[in-house]
């Protein structure tokens, strides 16, 4: 082990200890993310109708590996629908303990109603709070469950930790992420 | 004979005490490293500050610490259990004992008071190393000579029977 | 002579109460200077900068379960802290803080006072590695044993060619030696150096912290510590970092003495001078790695010492022939 070796390592370091730290001080400052960051999942909906694009097909949970989607369908009524087929998911439930965000729903789904947004700020404190619904994950929804029961809380907005160069266009409708 | 000497003298003993009779040896070994600081501070008092400091250094720090390390690597502390293997000298030693402490006490009874330890020493000026040079390195250069070179044959010695391979016997 | 003792009294509780403070935030600087060292920030969540930090740890240990292992050995397990803690601060005693009374105690061989403080710490470390019980503390005890009384010997000699230029064994005559001679890293740089690589070995730091390398044995001998028994611990190592440091300066670069004629303020120059030492140990702890063991003692029996040896006896040379003795 040279001398200059133990030298050059001592100014490596010494020149790190006089740059900026590359640490992000989140929850201070946003996280940036990338476009295409697997998140907490959005049910898109139609930017022209406003109908939902989930037709309650059931492929997400069936492509789903970890078996996290519950999906119960149930007949559009002609007057008012819900979604642009013949049929709407009336009970759509994601476990997001159970989901592994692996995307497989996104990719199986074949109106792209389910997508993966940017939003990871998910711990919550039961079990019982993590089985998230439809209208938990709808695209009108912006934050997760404990964000916006804190939110309610304090009587605050929901302030979200993140920010994204660009929002991908297959997440329709997402404004604020 | 002031209530501090008298307050070592039965530290000292209890310590050495001790030192023999703990079942467990780094026990016993600790108690030996306090009976060596205790007479280091017996030294101390003594005005023999070097010589004090000196048996602090060397003999607790040093000598009792590789004693307790070469304990611990062989596991040695449990005492091994089983027949003594000359039973016949434990009251031979008694007896040797009691023996030597009555002729030890006959001699210092018979012997004149010796010097106050104060004045003795006052020669000691101290016992600082300025005073113990010229002593060690000019008085008694050759019997300081003598001792480095037998405790230099000792660790040749020692070295020399342990290295293993074609050395000397195991 | 009551009043003396009265007055040597509040020194060392001064010093004491100095030296924890310098503990807790010790421990402030080495998170967040070796954090900066490796580009990120420490903590900086408790009170302003983290400086509340250390504030926040004694409660987090102090509120720690205490446990004692099984197989501990009870006495030892409980009095080894105890030692370790203990012969770290006491090392400061004798180290002169300013010119004359600014010292806790002017012992007359402050030298070998701080060898035997040093001598007697190891046995805090090798005694807790005996009395866990368990085989990764023994192994860490034992490694140290060997590691530090070689290091402790390399010590000794680095320090006598030093004793030798000065004439004498107490720190503060040292001090003031360096203050009208110049410092001794001048006159003595080998010796300097002997010395700072054989205290780095002392205070079980990188390279050399064997006795806790984690990769290899957990957390080495204080394992099975915990709560205040660990923080007993955890003090003594980084006292041995801040004594070390603080012997460094007073013996090589001149103590609590003002270099180029600046003014003399008692505690303020030692403190630059400690710090610098402080920082300069961190920054090695942040680049360099762990030797591997028996490199280390075989540099420590086969550089250092003969190095340390063959420069007093170069030493010892000059101070005959040019009549300083």
């Amino acid at each position: 082990m040279s001398v200059m070796a133990l030298a050059k390592a001592l100014g490596i370091t010494l020149r790190h200890f006089f740059s900026k730290p590359v640490t992000i001080p989140y929850p201070d400052a946003p996280v940036p993310l990338k476009p295409r960051f697997h998140g907490r999942h959005v049910l898109t909906r139609h930017p022209d109708t406003g109908l939902e694009k989930c037709i309650g097909c059931s492929l997400c949970a069936a492509a789903c590996p970890a078996y996290a989607i519950y999906v119960e369908p149930a007949e559009n009524d002609p007057e008012n629908p819900v979604s642009i087929g013949e049929r709407y998911a009336k009970v759509y439930e994601i476990n997001m303990l159970r989901c592994i965000f692996c995307g497989n729903c996104e990719e199986a789904c074949p109106t792209g109603a389910i997508v993966l947004g940017y939003e990871f700020e998910l711990a919550d404190y039961r079990y019982s709070d993590f089985v998230y619904t439809k209208e938990d994950l709808l695209v009108d929804t912006v934050g997760s469950k404990p964000q916006r029961r804190e939110a309610k809380e304090r009587k605050k907005p929901v302030k979200l930790g993140f920010e994204v160069p660009y929002v991908r266009p297959e997440l329709e409708g997402v404004k604020y992420e | 004979m002031s209530l501090l000497d008298l307050f070592l003298g039965a530290l000292l003993l209890l310590t050495g005490f001790l030192a023999v009779r703990l079942k467990n040896a780094v026990h016993a070994a600790l108690a030996l490293a306090a009976n060596f600081i205790l007479v280091g501070v017996v030294y101390m008092l003594l005005e023999a500050r070097f010589l004090g400091w000196i048996q602090i250094i060397v003999y607790a720090g040093a000598i009792m610490v590789l004693f307790v390390f070469v304990i611990m690597l062989l596991y040695a502390a449990q005492a091994e259990v089983g027949a003594d293997p000359l039973p016949g000298l434990k009251p031979l030693a008694a007896a040797v004992g009691v023996v030597g402490f009555l002729a030890l006490t006959y001699a210092f009874a018979g012997a004149k008071a010796p010097l106050a330890a104060k004045a003795a020493s006052a020669a000691l000026a101290g016992g600082t190393a300025e005073a113990l040079g010229p002593l060690i390195w000019q008085t008694w250069l050759y019997a300081v000579l003598l001792v480095a070179a037998l405790l230099l044959v000792a660790t040749v010695a020692a070295v020399t029977i342990l290295r293993p391979g074609e050395g000397g016997g195991r | 002579m009551i009043w003396a003792l009265f007055v040597t009294a509040v020194k060392a509780l001064v010093l004491i109460l100095a030296l924890l403070f310098a503990f807790a935030y010790i421990t402030w600087i080495m998170r967040r200077g070796l954090a900066r060292f490796q580009i990120r920030l420490g903590p900086n969540r408790v009170g302003p900068f983290g400086l509340l930090q250390p504030i926040a740890d004694a409660v987090k240990a102090i509120f720690k379960e205490d446990i004692t292992v099984a197989r501990a050995d009870r006495f030892l397990y409980w009095l080894a802290p105890f030692l370790a803690f203990t012969f770290a601060l006491a090392a400061f005693a004798v180290i002169p803080v300013g010119p004359d009374g600014w010292v806790v105690a002017n012992i007359d061989m402050g030298v070998l006072y701080v060898f035997a403080v040093s001598e007697l710490a190891i046995y805090g470390v090798f005694l807790a590695g005996w009395a866990s019980g368990s085989k990764y503390p023994l192994m860490g005890g034992l490694r140290s044993i060997a590691a530090l009384v070689g290091y402790e010997l390399a010590l000794g000699m680095a320090i006598l060619p030093v004793v030798l230029m000065a004439g004498t064994l107490n720190l503060q005559e040292i001090v003031e030696w360096q203050k009208q001679h110049g410092y001794f890293i001048i006159y003595q740089f080998p010796a300097f150096l002997v010395y700072f690589i054989a205290s780095l070995a002392e205070m079980s730091r990188t390279p050399f912290d064997f006795a806790e390398a984690e990769q290899e044995l957990v957390a080495g001998f204080h394992t099975e510590y915990s709560s205040m028994k660990f923080v007993a611990f955890y003090i003594a190592e980084l006292l041995h970092w801040i004594v070390g440091s603080a012997l460094i300066a007073t013996l090589f670069l001149g103590g609590w003495d003002a270099p180029f004629g600046l003014p003399e303020i008692p505690v303020l120059w030692l403190f630059v001078k400690w710090a610098l030492f402080i920082f300069l140990v961190l920054w090695i702890w942040a680049s360099w790695f762990r030797t591997r063991y028996d490199q280390m003692i075989r540099f420590a029996w086969g550089v250092l010492l003969p190095v340390a040896t063959v420069w007093f006896l170069i030493t010892a040379y000059y101070v005959v022939k040019g009549g300083m003795a």
